[in-house]
Parts: structure tokens; sequence; C-alpha cells
């Protein structure tokens, strides 16, 4: 298995490399001079061309890429061209704000979404799978700003339970130990800041998971359905097993290939929500900071955040191939 | 199973508009009104962005300014609400040799907030910083770092200490707007320890001698600064102010109605009438440095006929864009120059709306039929015109119907708009605007209606030789009376050339929770005087 792992490690370096290639090109094509959005409105023709000389945007685009390929393989991602920081500097301090926001949402999808497309197949066509279905629906349906803004006004403002703005209370310092402000706030043994990052999480992390929580609820009834119905489950109750067993031993098991399948693709799903998410919960994460790069066409920025985003897909999609050979025996890796 | 499902719909119902009834319930009234300025609290005030950096020199963004305006100070300063210019670090100065030099007389027993004195040598190696790009710490180390330090000091030939609280700046030619750039948020006087210490570092430490003090900035999230205690303007009523970073527009204002925030930077005209139902909120709408119109390509058929210009702005009905998509909260151009701004001219007959001149002029202009053509929208809310380019563009486009012209509209994103904008080539129609940052006319106009502005701001490529002269002229001298006289000229000129379409002035607005008491919103846009803020418990 060492070996397919390294094999597939070694593939992802061409798909890195053509994200890397796409994403260059892609930037530099579009209209809209970065440095003319640095220089200001009342910059003159000749301050902007120094700036232009300055930033290098006015070699060859062939050079300028190569400086930057040359960077990237000594393992300097540049300095964004907006704020003055090394962008793996930007990247590191919005990352684990935006992981920590990722993991909580897709542990409320993964597990309520499995448990309740569980209880949909096995009661199905009750009043209950016909709930969950409902809401299914719905959370499918609802646009993730809607949802953000709904359990503001609900949960924020009319009840106010849980800040709705930023990751901890302005003032709280915490040690930078990972840079997720929960585990930092517990692993420095401050529980008051612990149980206020705990609260700021809440709202966004419920509604980033909405729609992920919707779609997996609706897989997992569907696969549990299909292996519900096969004969083996048929001859597990004739042996007398209980039902319980039946269905979250031997069905749950046989039907989890799709269902991690599901749960992989939603983890990129995750990632795309989180940009809505922290904008709205003005969360300071990678998110929102790819989009203040891109409107102020901050080059190295964008460029060190997608290369990031195609990492975490290729590893993900690794992830689920070693899971799905350690769940299906049948499955080998040549 | 059917009746328990309606069952539930129905109690889920009532439960939300119960919830929603409480909601409305809770409201918290105002605040008690204290007699007097209460000394203490933290002041909370919403920001869209990050600051980009918070040293002057090396930053222009709007949410760095706001910021800085509370960190530093300059020589000269804008009066409370204005833009006229008051003493700032400096008490007094004299203008010589025919405009070239300015004789500063600097304020005494003033310290930087890293304890350095301010005086003559301080303010001696801040303009050298700038200028002199043989100073170990000159300003433009920092690579691509967005400024404003060469339209300030881009005559400004050096200095002289003519003693420990005096100096005089020298440059190579006047600018008439010297003192009110140096009033500017970008041109706070920063501590030579702090440039020294941390060269291109120092956008991250910043030291001035303002009414507040640099606490940290916690990046995506807040910056706070707390009150300098020795400040010379006297002793600020707040403990501190907390600069919020939200961007979105719905959560800024629901920080607002729960008081998270206690002042709402970005105000949406949509989000009028929630502020102005709210009891515990105050909207306030002052007029701003702010031009809203729309660019004719006046070197372009068939715009480069004066009366097709004059036609379309009488074809627009500006009075009912103000009323029905701004709320209200803009008054129509009568001038190119801002109600606000230096020698505004209030007698400038704007241009009303009269269908009848306007079908009358394109008659006479021989465009009878009308004709097609294109006008480039942004498609973003800017400054200028909050409500966005899409929604104003399509009014537009419906009143010159009227007129048999037909627009196309080009719907592009900021950054497009403005590259394809700022050519030589350009020869569209365009949704346009400005902010002015000093409100000074130089500022205001000449980067708009100056024949050498095509790749700034003169969308229209308009080029009066009068006007280009009258600018010129104007800049050069520092008498007030003169320069006022020019500033007249020059903007009933343009009115009568109509090299634009003459929208609005947009109010500048905000709004501030009912516990807030002082606060004078200044035309610049940003957060200065602030020592004069306080809270009431």
């Amino acid at each position: 298995m060492l070996a397919y792992v390294v094999r597939r490690l070694l593939w992802a370096i061409p798909v890195l490399l053509g994200v890397l290639i796409a994403v260059f090109i892609g930037l530099h094509v579009v209209p809209g001079n970065v440095a003319q959005s640095i220089a200001g409105a009342h910059a003159t023709p000749a301050q902007i061309r120094l700036l232009t000389h300055q930033l290098g945007l006015d070699k060859p685009l062939w050079d300028q890429f190569w400086v930057y390929f040359v960077q990237i393989v000594q393992g300097h991602f540049g300095t964004s061209l907006q704020y003055h920081n090394a962008v793996a500097e930007d990247i590191g301090q919005a990352f684990p704000i935006t992981l920590q926001l990722t993991i909580a949402a897709f542990i409320i999808a993964g597990v309520v979404g499995v448990l309740a497309g569980v209880l949909a197949a096995a009661f199905r066509n009750t009043w209950l799978d016909s709930l969950i279905m409902v809401f299914v629906l719905v959370g499918i349906s609802m646009p993730i700003f809607w949802t953000g803004v709904m359990l503001i006004l609900a949960l924020g403002v009319d009840f106010p339970m849980f800040p709705f703005s930023s990751v901890i209370t302005a003032g709280t310092v915490l040690p930078h130990i990972t840079g997720l402000p929960l585990v930092d706030a517990l692993l420095s043994g401050n529980l008051a800041a612990a149980g206020d990052a705990f609260n700021h999480l809440v709202l966004p992390a419920i509604t980033l998971a909405t729609y992920p929580l919707a779609f997996i609820t609706r897989m997992t009834r569907g696969a549990m359905i299909e292996v519900l119905s096969q004969d083996y489950l048929r001859t597990a109750r004739a042996k007398g097993l209980r039902e319980r067993s039946v269905v979250w031993k031997h069905a749950l098991r046989n039907a989890s290939l799709p269902i991690v399948t599901v749960l992989g693709v939603q983890v990129g799903a995750l990632l795309s929500g989180a940009v809505l998410t922290e904008t709205i919960f003005a969360i300071p994460g990678i998110g929102r900071l790819m989009i203040q790069a891109i409107l102020f066409r901050d080059y190295p920025l964008v460029q060190g955040i997608v290369i990031l985003a195609a990492c975490i897909f290729v590893l993900i999609n690794l992830l689920v191939d070693l899971i799905y050979a350690r769940l299906d025996p049948r499955i080998r890796y040549s | 199973m059917k009746t328990t499902w309606q069952r539930f719909v129905t109690l889920a119902a009532a439960v939300v508009i119960l919830g929603a009834a409480a909601g409305c319930g809770t409201q918290t009234s105002s605040a008690p009104q204290s007699k007097g300025p209460v000394q203490g609290g933290t002041l909370s005030i919403e920001v869209s962005a990050d600051p980009v950096g918070l040293d002057p020199a090396t930053t222009l963004d709007n949410d760095s300014g706001y910021v800085l305006g509370t960190l530093y100070d300059g020589l000269t300063a804008y009066a409370p609400g204005s833009t006229k210019v008051v003493p700032g670090l400096a008490k007094s100065w004299q203008i010589t040799n025919g405009g070239k030099t300015y004789i500063f007389t600097l304020r005494q027993g003033v310290k930087f907030s890293d304890g350095t004195a301010f005086n003559a040598q301080a303010v001696a190696f801040w303009v050298d910083h700038l200028i002199n790009p043989k100073n170990p710490d000159y300003y433009g180390n920092l690579k691509g770092a967005e400024t404003f330090v060469p339209f300030t000091f881009g005559n400004v030939t050096g200095t002289q200490v003519l003693g420990p609280y005096k100096i005089a700046i020298n440059m190579s030619q006047p600018n008439g707007e010297f003192l009110a750039d140096l009033a500017m948020v970008w041109n706070g006087v920063t501590s030579p320890k702090m440039l020294k210490t941390y060269g291109t570092d120092a956008w991250q430490h910043p030291s001035g001698t303002g009414p507040f003090e640099f606490v940290r900035w916690v990046k995506g999230q807040y910056v706070e600064v707390k009150a300098n205690p020795n400040y010379w303007g006297g002793k600020p009523h707040l403990s501190e102010i907390l600069f919020k970073i939200i961007p979105d527009q719905s959560t800024q204002l629901l920080s607002l109605k729960t008081g998270a925030i206690n002042i709402l930077t970005d105000v949406a005209p949509s989000e009028i009438p929630t502020i102005k139902a709210a009891k515990n909120l105050t909207l306030l709408a002052e007029p701003g440095l702010d031009d809203n119109y729309v660019s004719l390509p006046v070197q372009t058929p068939p715009f480069n006929n004066p009366l097709v210009r004059q036609a379309v702005n009488y074809a627009v009905n500006k009075q009912a864009i103000d009323q029905h998509l701004y709320g209200g909260y803009a008054q129509v151009m009568n001038s190119p120059l801002p109600t606000v701004a230096f020698s505004y001219d209030k007698s400038i007959p704007a241009y009303p709306y009269n269908l009848q001149k306007a079908k009358q002029l394109m008659q006479q202009a021989g465009y009878g039929k009308g004709f097609n053509f294109t006008m480039d929208v942004y498609n973003n809310a800017r400054g200028y015109n909050p409500i966005g380019g899409p929604e104003l563009a399509v009014a537009i486009q419906s009143d010159l119907k009227a007129i048999g012209i037909n627009l196309t509209l080009n719907t592009l994103d900021p950054a497009t708009w403005l590259a394809q904008a700022r050519s030589n080539s350009f020869n569209k129609m365009s949704l346009a605007g400005w902010t002015g940052d000093n409100g000074d006319p130089d500022d205001m106009i000449s980067p708009l209606f100056n024949g050498n502005a095509f790749l700034t701001g003169n969308f229209s490529h308009y080029s009066n030789p009068t006007v280009n002269q009258d600018f010129a002229k104007a800049l050069l001298t520092s008498n007030s009376a003169q320069r006022a006289a020019y500033y007249v000229q020059i903007q009933k000129q343009i009115m009568k050339d109509a090299p634009a379409i003459f929208l609005n002035y947009t109010n500048l607005m905000r709004a501030e929770t009912s516990n807030v008491h002082g606060f004078v919103p200044n035309p610049t846009f940003f957060y200065v005087n602030m020592n004069q803020v306080w809270l009431s418990k």
C-alpha cells in the first residue's frame, strides 16, 4: 500500500503543476492592473510604470512564471502585493481558522447526516422518514447566505444566545500553538476563552453544515435502502439477529462505500462554502482571504491559496481511496 | 399521519411567528442621556476589511485611513465636521518666497506614543524620509506600497530647521493645496524612532502623536487603540476604540442593532429605513466630498457636439433618482465641486429635468431621431454611489430612451472598468465618480476635468485650454481669494461645456447607537477628532 500512496503522491505533482499554470495564466490575462490598484486614483502613468517595474510585472509572462516557479520549488510563495506579509504567513494564519470551522461543520454534517439517513431508511415511509426528508429538502434548497442571516436573526439578535461575528471576543489574547482558536484556548488551559471560542463557532458551523448535512442524509438513506433490500440481510434477520444489529452493523457497513465517497466530496463543498460563511460571520479564514486577494488582483496570494486548495483536494481523494480498501477487503491497490 | 404532519407545520409556524414577535419586543430603548461627557468605555467601530498598513506614508486605503486618523496628527488639521484647515501639530505658519516656502511654528511639549519628543528635528527627519531616496529609512524602500507621498511632497525639495520648534519646508514651485494636503490622514507625522527601529516593517508598528495609541492588530478581526492620556488636544473621553472587521453588510447592520458595534461606517441606502425605525440607532447623514456622474466622450460623435451633451443633462430626471434610488440622501449637482469643498459656488444653476428642452436640443444638433450608444457600468457599490452601478445605469438608460438614445449597458467588474476607462483610446459613456481627499478643488476636480488627466479620472477626454490654464494658475497661487476666483470660473465653464451628466452629490452616511455622543463625521470620511467622542453608561 505504501508504494500505492507514493505513486499517488507523485501523480499529484503534474496535477499541481497544471493547476499552477492555469491559475497563473488565468490571473494574468484578466483585465485590471494590480499596479494601478496599488497606486490609487491620483497616480500618474509614470508612477504606475515604476510600480509595475518594482513588482516585476513588466517582464514577459513566461519569465514571471519561471521566477515564481523557482520560488515555489524553493518553498517560497512570494509576498502579498496588497498586504506586505509573506504569502505563507498570511495563509498560515488563515488556514487553521478555516480548518476549525470545516472540522466542526464536517462533524455536524457527517454524524447527524449519517444518523438521520440511516433512521430515514430504517423507518422508510413512516412519518419520521417524511420529516427527515422535508428537512433534507429545505437544507439543500437554502443558500448559505440566507441560512446564515436567518440563524443570526434568530439566535444572535432576537434570542441572543450566540455571538455572530469573529472567532473570539475582541481583546482575548491566546498563545499561538495550533492556530485553531478553540484548540489553543483548551491547550493553554483558558476554559473561559475556550467556551467563548466554542460559542463563536456554533452559528457558522451550523450554517456551513446545513447543505452537506442534507446531502449526506439523502445519500445515506438511498444507499441504506438499497442494502436493506439485499438477500444477505434477509438471511441475517432469518438467523434471528436483532433489527438494530442488522441495520447498524451489517447494513451500514455495506452501505458505507458510497457514503464515504459523498463525505469526501462534501469536504470540498465545505471549503467552498467557507468562503460565504466566513464573510457572513466575519471569520478571518482562507475563504475571506481569497476574496480579498481576487478583488485586489493580489497574484501571489491567490496562487498560494489555490495551490493549497489543490493539495487538499488531492489528499482527500487519496484518503477516500485508502478508506475504501479498509472498508471493503475486495478492493486491492495495484 | 397527515394530520400529525399538518399539526407540526402549524406548531412550527406559530413558534417562528411568536419568536419574531418576541424579538421585536425586546428592542432596547435609548440609553438615558447623561449631563456631560462620561470618561471611559470602549467604542466599537465597524470597518469592512483589514487595514493594509498603519504607516501613513505607505498606505492609502480607507480601512487603514480610519485607524490612522486616531493615531496620528498632521502639521495642519481639519476643523470638526469640515475640511477647513486649522492648526494641528503646527501652531501657526507663514508662506514666503512666492509660495515656495512654508515656515511652521510647532507645538511644544508633544510626544510620540513611543516617548520620542516631537520637535523640528523630528519633522525634518520625517520629511527627509519622504523625499530623499538616500535616507536609509526612505518610505519607498517598502516596494510596491500604496502611497500619497508624491501627491503631497512631489514638489518639496527639503527643510531648514530654524529653531527647536520652527521649521521651513521648501518647494520647487508653489502648491496651493499644500496646507489642505498636510491635514490628510496620509500625512500624519510619524516618530523618527519608529522609522529607524522598524524600517520597512514600520507599517505594523505605528507611533504617532494622536489622541489614541496603538495596542494590537489581530489580522482579520480587529485593531485596538487606547487613549493617549497626554494628548495635546485634550485627553480623550473614551478609554479605547476597537475597529472591528466585519465584511458582510447584513452582519454589519445586525451588529449595530445588538450593540456589538457602536458606529456603522458603511451605510447602504437600503438600510436607512431599518436604521430610522430602530429606537436605539441614529442615522448621521452629512454632505460629503462625493461626485456621482456619467462621463461623456467629448471627442467622439455625437458627444463632440455640446448641444447633445446639454440635452442628456436635461433628459435625466436627477431629482427622481435622488428621491427613489438614494432615499432622498443625495443632492443634484450644480457644479463639479461638492458643496463642502473650498470655493464651491452655489449660484451656478443645475441642469433641471426638462424633457421638452432636451428634445429640442437634440433636434437642433441634428439628432432628432436619436442614436445608439454604449455605457460602461461598474458592477459594485462605490463610495460616491452607494446603491451600485447597475441600478443607477438602468434609470439613466430609461430616461435617455425618452429622447431616442438607446443605451447598451456594458457591466464590468471594478478593476476592468477602471483599467478600460483610464486609457487614451476610451470613447464610451461611463458611470463615473470621485471622492475627494482634502476638500481642495485641485484634488477634487483637476483629476476629472483637467486636460492632462486622461489616464487618471478624465474619462471624458475633456480638454478646454482656458480651464486647463486656470487649473495650473490656481495651483501655483497660495492666495485663497485668488484661488477661489479661478475655481469659480472653472466650475462655471465645466458646467457650460457639460463633459458629463452631472447627477448628484451623495451624502456621507454613518449610523451610531444612541449611547454615542460627540461624534461628528468629517467630510473626508475618516475618524478624526475622536477625542471628543464619549459613551453614556
